[in-house]
């Protein structure tokens, strides 16, 4: 007597779950883990909505400076032009924190020339927009990498290829959507599937170190948009600048005159328990007797342990149920993580403490909405210290900073964002340097693709490739990888007339070699980045498909 | 090998099976007390027990249901957009009359300073040009209060604001599918914008589609929201050409999604298996071209946007001058100037002049040729539109997870109402509210995660809130301001704390991905979405439970503080409460009233119970039991899971610790306010309240069709092949995987067999079984099949080696297979092979799935690894690695 069963033929969640918990391919090491005792974190810095880099790094050669400017200056009409003005800028004396309002190169008579007036030099191809001090600062201190005209690629492509059928382009081009999630699952063909992070954290889930209790390895710092980290079986923490505590639904024994309260609370505690399926808590556990004798009356704790919790019938109530379960757990942690103070030496640009969020007076610039990003990268350091700690090996974060969507109002938008994203870096720079953690953590910026070279009037859209640039991870020395397209409309690197260009790095080059330093070992890489190996130059060798980011480890 | 894994690992990413079959087809004509509460959910805000009461004494007594003719009142209800200037204020007057209310010596209404744009303006006066001396940063707040007024209603106003509950909830969801935000300059400041646009959601609601569209293709705050406000024709000379941004979302978000799509939601494939795109980047191109020439109404110039400029309450204004004609130099190429083609290729390729004459006004009121209409026209008679809306709207109204002919019956409506009218939103809402899978929702895979906002409706609604009418105003800058804000409701931003709120999404993508798939197992293994639980997270849970007690601790902070808590009334010496809080006071007297009823204090007034009353459990039981029947009644409107409630019960009893109470005289009270709140509160923040599950259990089987002949014959020694079944399920659709075959054949040797094939649904029911007779004989006059290791290798000595490793076969289906050893193997069906291995039991793998083993036993997944010293099969139902014997 036997018995068998068939399959499902094509898609199936049952395919999902089982082709997503791929093992190691090779033997030695059981299971993919990291060796060592290290910590090391990656932090990925979202540029919602695609960065229009060429305003943010503008070429610095005089050709390629000619052919954006001829695309962008506006012809005709300079006044309605968007090119960056080629006007070199004294890199001020951020060194010694002398950034004032009064000092501050960008500074305009109006709010639409700020991210016109001019550049800082680097020395390499590329400039920096003149909001950015910090960020030439970084480069002249060999800290940063600038990847040129990366984005999604399946296979390399020429212009040529593009009209061709043998060839595969990514799908949905230039739909933020699809970009997007092209980004987030690691693969530039499909519209749906796993974040590439949650599939690592998926790979090291329940393995020794890996158990970040109870948070985790991936951490978000917003609730949606977070698919990059999203696995099978495992999704990330969201964690909130200024998280609440549940203290209004006094569920802890804290809080109030002890021997009063605290039964309460575990008897609310308990019913919590109990409408999320979960097991009761044990009130020998929670004890407070002690106390409460010296008033003679005591309500006995809520034994809920006879009833068996139940898990609710319905599917998406049970889900439900977990998540309510998981976030009283967690809680309390990101409560003592947040809560302490970060105390740094260092200042910023302005002589202030790290994370602190300017003000317009001092930045020289108006806004409405400012500082989240610099909020948010605090955030991650306090988790950062905690995960190191308590002897975390691994962590990833996702930060979104939004707002580069600008089809229209760029010169409005832009100028802020890349204002805060300057900031943001250069303090989160200087808050691992003094933790001692900047060689453990690698920190990137991405992007749902490049923007125009040719402008609506007010603005850009949607283009392709597009630079993106790297920091931390003792990388050797600030340097472009990869070559500067030409920016002609129409010209050899246009995928039409528009001025979008085509990338000659694949986000899954960058992504696979920032798996790789994390600790994924190279046979694994073609299962998180299956097209990794149409970009590599030994088919044997995923490390082959690398840029050489230049870690130190 | 590696490109097997790669086309398994693509099955694994791709698309989701749509599972849910129907219980029952067509429309609902009969309606139990369960389904009446259904139906008031759906349609409104929240149900609250005096709808339930009117419904109940319904008078007209005839064959039409009450509850079909209580949906149809609600359809043809008026609302504040039959007379404009009546007392029944539209969002967009209710934001003035707030502004001006709390204001009252700024002109909101200003002049521009200067001649030249005065007279532009021709007179018009725009409401909040964001003149200096007005506070209109808080614009959006009244837009939120606006909201608040339609949503909840608001008795202090008038009876009729918030009494069109359909058309509201209606305007809602069409708010997240024609999404604008706050989020875009300088939307958060020309927050009338956003009232506007509310307005035009709200009037339309039950209109046409086409209508709407046109009317929110040319409002100022989609214009400004996607940047089609200013956007205009090419040029060479410049190197400009016309914006993409609202062209693209217009098709993707807004008509017909990016892939093309069956009747039923599902999507189009082609021969490959893959999607089909509906549209490309050059019918975006083109859409772009339509969309030119387009500016906020009295705006000054053609420039910078800015917030002081241009009204926010007109349609936009076409400029002709402005406006796509490709005659300048950059279409030098251009075949055919002014026409441009929509789907190029496809069966409805299109072509557009730009000039065509349009058939709505623009807001000058002028006549214009823009195109527009006739460009908006084309993508609303491509046949996505009906599924793609209609199941936005059914996820938003009714279940996360529609059955494809529930979609398909309400998307047929939307392509004809039956009077040959396509579009018809208000058929498509009776269709689809009064469906039977709407009152049909599976116990376990049916309803949704309640979406956060609508929780908190809901609860507000059935403890008929009110605004706090002390609560401060922000705007106290100038004395003859008024101190308290006037009748307003007050909670700015939810979206900061419940993670959404009416027109502030982050983007135009809405708060949530539409077809998100919890991690989950038992959600991933149906095929489930729920877009919903993308935005619960770890810290949603703290927040809005502390919301929750902030409102509910507001009865007793504030409004028993009042001299007339009844009434509300009486308000000397209540304090104050301060512009940031959310100012909603609900009403507690009914539940409390019936807990104290229930205690032996007839009055149930709240100064009558004492500290004694609840001595004796007994009575105090009794008493809390009333409390629940009331929650179920007035709250949650369904039964209560016994074993919660009884463990409510236990806690309210005896779980309270009572003696934090200071004076003996407030002690009754003290106990009353406590049980009720904390019932309250974690009743209302529980997974009962927050999510909607399904009310009917499954009973009826799955069932089983073979393909292929039930009776067949073979000749003996050949191979048997299965040819296959299929299985569906009235509730969990396709259950082919989970059929399970029992039965021997043994080709060897002649005679009968029997197989047996069943199937048991996730509810428990077991299907007929369901049998095929095989007659093995010495002769049959069929073909011989092939040996299974035909199209192996032969590597010498009668071995041979293919996917499966190295092997000799023997005969009668014994191979002895170098790493498992002696192996009986059967073909199956999916071109596998069943191998039985003394230890394992029976395994199957197919040249596609290799080294992917599946095993009976368990059932589990098997992945075999071998390396110099030994094999290993590594077990995924225990995560670890074991040797294979050999």
């Amino acid at each position: 007597m036997y018995s068998r069963r068939s399959f499902l033929k094509t898609t199936g969640a049952f395919g999902l779950s089982a082709g997503c918990f791929l093992p190691i391919l090779s033997a030695k090491d059981v299971p993919n883990l990291p060796g060592g005792d290290d910590y090391k974190a990656l932090v990925c810095v979202y540029l919602h909505g695609g960065n229009d880099s060429l305003n943010m790094l503008p070429p610095a050669d005089a050709a390629n400076y000619q052919e954006y400017f001829d695309v962008r200056g506006g012809g005709e009409n300079p006044e309605e032009g968007i090119a960056v003005a080629n006007t070199v800028f004294d890199l001020p004396d951020l060194a010694n924190k002398k950034l004032t309002s009064s000092t501050n190169p960008y500074a305009a008579e109006d709010n639409e020339s700020v991210g016109l007036k001019g550049v800082y030099e680097t020395g390499l191809g590329l400039n920096v927009n003149g909001v950015m001090p910090e960020i030439a600062h970084l480069i002249h201190n060999q800290k940063i990498k600038i990847i040129s005209n990366v984005g999604n690629l399946v296979e390399p492509l020429t212009k040529e290829d593009i009209a061709s059928v043998h060839k595969e382009k990514p799908s949905y081009l230039f739909s933020h959507s699809n970009q997007r999630m092209q980004v987030d699952i690691g693969r530039a063909d499909l519209d749906s599937g796993f974040g590439w992070a949650g599939r690592i954290a998926d790979l090291w889930f329940g393995t020794e170190k890996y158990d970040a209790f109870p948070f985790g390895m991936n951490f978000s710092l917003r609730a949606n948009g977070a698919r990059m980290l999203e696995g099978a079986k495992t999704r990330p923490y969201v964690v909130q600048p200024n998280p609440v505590a549940f203290n209004k639904m006094k569920l802890m024994p804290t809080g109030g005159t002890p021997w009063v309260q605290w039964d309460e609370n575990l008897n609310r505690r308990s019913m919590y328990h109990y409408l999320n399926g979960a097991s009761p808590i044990n009130p020998d556990d929670y004890s407070y007797t002690e106390y409460n004798n010296w008033k003679g009356y005591v309500p006995s704790p809520l034994d809920l342990r006879n009833r068996i919790p139940e898990a609710s019938p319905n599917y998406l109530k049970r889900v439900y149920q977990k998540m309510g379960m998981n976030a009283l757990r967690t809680n309390d942690a990101v409560l003592a993580a947040l809560g302490e103070d970060l105390n740094f030496t260092t200042t910023d640009s302005y002589g202030q403490n790290l994370f602190t969020v300017p003000e317009e007076e001092v930045l020289g610039l108006t806004y409405n909405n400012f500082g989240s990003l610099i909020q948010n990268l605090e955030t991650i350091t306090k988790m950062m210290k905690v995960g190191v700690s308590k002897g975390y090996r691994r962590q990833i974060f996702l930060v979104q900073h939004g707002g580069f969507d600008t089809h229209g109002s760029q010169l409005e938008v832009h100028p802020r964002i890349l204002r805060e994203l300057s900031l943001g870096m250069a303090h989160f720079n200087s808050a691992l340097e003094e933790l001692g953690l900047s060689e453990k953590v690698v920190t990137y910026s991405t992007s749902d693709f490049g923007r125009t070279v040719s402008s609506n009037g007010d603005g850009t859209d949607h283009g392709w490739g597009g630079n993106q640039m790297i920091m931390g991870g003792g990388i050797d020395k600030s340097e472009i990888i990869g070559k500067l397209p030409s920016l002609a409309i129409g010209g050899a690197d246009d995928y039409s007339e528009q001025g979008r260009i085509i990338p000659s790095i694949a986000n899954i080059q960058i992504q696979a070699e920032l798996a790789h330093w994390l600790g994924v070992e190279s046979d694994y890489l073609t299962e998180l980045f299956p097209h990794l190996p149409n970009f590599q130059n030994d088919s044997s060798d995923a490390t082959s498909s690398f840029v050489n980011l230049g870690f130190s480890s | 090998m590696k490109s097997s894994k790669l086309s398994f690992m693509s099955l694994c990413f791709s698309a989701v099976v749509f599972p849910l079959c129907i219980l029952n087809a067509n429309s609902k004509e009969n309606f139990s007390g369960q389904d009446r509460n259904q139906l008031l959910k759906m349609s409104t805000f929240g149900p609250t027990a005096q709808m339930v009461l009117d419904l109940n004494n319904s008078n007209v007594i005839n064959e039409i249901a009450d509850e079909i003719e209580w949906l149809d009142y609600q359809l043809k209800h008026p609302s504040a957009y039959e007379d404009p200037d009546d007392d029944w204020l539209s969002h967009f007057q209710r934001v003035e009359q707030i502004a001006t209310t709390l204001e009252p010596t700024v002109d909101f209404h200003q002049d521009y300073p200067n001649e030249d744009l005065k007279s532009r303006a021709d007179g018009y006066r725009i409401f909040n040009r964001f003149a200096p001396g007005t506070s209109s940063y808080n614009l959006d707040a009244f837009q939120m209060s606006a909201w608040w007024d339609n949503a909840l209603g608001n008795s202090d106003l008038n009876s009729k604001v918030g009494s069109d509950q359909l058309r509201q909830r209606m305007a809602y969801a069409l708010s997240q599918l024609l999404v604008v935000s706050s989020t875009i300059f300088p939307l958060n400041g020309r927050a009338e914008g956003l009232a506007y646009y509310y307005d035009i959601l709200a009037e339309n609601a039950f209109g046409n589609y086409e209508t709407l569209l046109r009317h929110v293709l040319r409002s100022p705050a989609m214009g400004v929201f996607l940047s089609s406000v200013m956007n205009q024709k090419a040029s060479l000379h410049k190197n400009t050409r016309p914006d993409e941004n609202l062209a693209r979302e217009f098709m993707q978000l807004f008509t017909i999604g990016p892939y093309e799509l069956e009747i039923d939601g599902s999507r189009k494939r082609d021969s490959d298996g893959k999607s089909i795109p509906t549209y490309t980047q050059n019918d975006i191109v083109e859409m772009a071209k339509v969309l030119t020439g387009w500016n906020l109404f009295l705006f000054p110039n053609w420039g910078r946007l800015g917030k002081g400029y241009g009204s926010y309450q007109h349609l936009m204004q076409f400029h002709p001058e402005k406006h796509e004609d490709e005659l300048d130099e950059f279409y030098s190429k251009e075949q055919d100037p002014g026409i441009i083609t929509l789907f190029k290729g496809k069966s409805w390729e299109t072509k557009l002049d730009l000039n065509a004459s349009d058939e709505m006004l623009d807001g000058s009121g002028s006549a214009t040729k823009s195109g527009l209409d006739a460009a908006i026209r084309v993508l609303f008679n491509h046949p996505n539109v009906g599924p793609f809306v209609s199941r936005h709207l059914i996820k938003h109204f009714v279940t996360s997870n529609p059955t494809p002919g529930y979609i398909e019956r309400v998307a047929t409506i939307f392509n004809d109402d039956g009077s040959g009218i396509r579009g018809n939103l208000k058929a498509v809402l009776r269709v689809m509210l009064l469906d039977k899978e709407a009152y049909n929702q599976s116990i376990e895979v049916g309803g949704r995660v309640k979406e956060p906002l609508l929780v908190l409706t809901q609860f507000l609604r059935a403890m008929e809130s009110r605004p706090w009418p002390k609560t401060e105003s922000k705007m106290l800058l100038h004395e003859s301001n008024p101190r308290y804000l006037q009748k307003m409701y007050s909670f700015r931003s939810p979206q900061d704390k419940i993670n959404q709120a009416a027109l502030r999404a982050f983007d135009v993508f809405n708060f949530y991905d539409r077809d998100f798939i919890p991690p989950d197992e038992n959600v991933m293994m149906n095929g489930l979405t729920s877009q919903e639980s993308e935005i619960i997270n770890d810290n949603f849970f703290p927040n809005v439970q502390n919301q929750f007690d902030l409102i509910i601790s507001n009865y007793k902070n504030y409004r028993l503080k009042c001299s007339d808590p009844s009434n509300l009334t009486g308000l000397d010496d209540a304090p104050e409460m301060k512009y940031h809080s959310p100012n909603f006071i609900i009403n507690l007297e009914k539940p409390l009233s019936v807990l104290i009823k229930g205690l032996g204090k007839e009055s149930g007034f709240l100064n009558d119970v004492n500290g004694s009353d609840f001595d004796n459990d007994e009575l105090f039981t009794e008493a809390v039991n009333d409390l629940f029947d009331w929650y179920e009644t007035n709250l949650l409107f369904a039964p209560l899971n016994p074993n919660l409630r009884s463990a409510f019960i236990e806690l309210c009893v005896h779980g309270f610790d009572h003696r934090q109470v200071l004076r003996e005289e407030d002690k009754g009270q003290e106990i009353a306010l406590r049980i009720v709140h904390n019932s309250l509160l974690l009743l209302v923040t529980s997974p009962e309240f927050m999510v909607d599950a399904g009310t009917v259990p499954d009973v009826t089987p799955p069932e089983i069709e073979l393909i292929g002949a039930s009776a067949l014959n073979f000749k003996k020694g050949d191979t048997y092949v299965e040819s296959g079944f299929k299985a569906s399920d009235n509730v969990f659709g396709d259950m082919q995987s989970k059929v399970t075959i029992t039965g021997d054949v043994n080709t060897s040797k002649a005679g009968t067999y029997e197989i047996t094939y069943s199937v048991v649904d996730i509810a428990g029911n077991i299907s007929e079984a369901v049998k095929r007779t095989i007659v093995v004989a010495e002769e049959v006059t069929e073909n011989p099949s092939l040996y299974w290791w035909t199209g192996a290798e032969s590597i010498g000595n009668g071995f041979y080696q293919n996917w499966l490793g190295q092997f000799m076969p023997f005969e009668s289906g014994w191979i002895y297979h170098l790493d498992f050893g002696w192996v009986y193997v059967v073909e199956s069906d999916v071109q596998g092979l069943w191998m039985w291995i003394q230890d394992e039991g029976w395994l199957w793998s197919s040249s596609a799935t290799w080294p992917f083993i599946w095993s009976n036993q368990g059932p589990k997944w098997l992945y075999f690894l071998s390396t110099e010293q030994n094999n290993f099969f590594f077990d995924y139902s225990s995560s670890s690695f074991r040797t294979i014997a050999r």
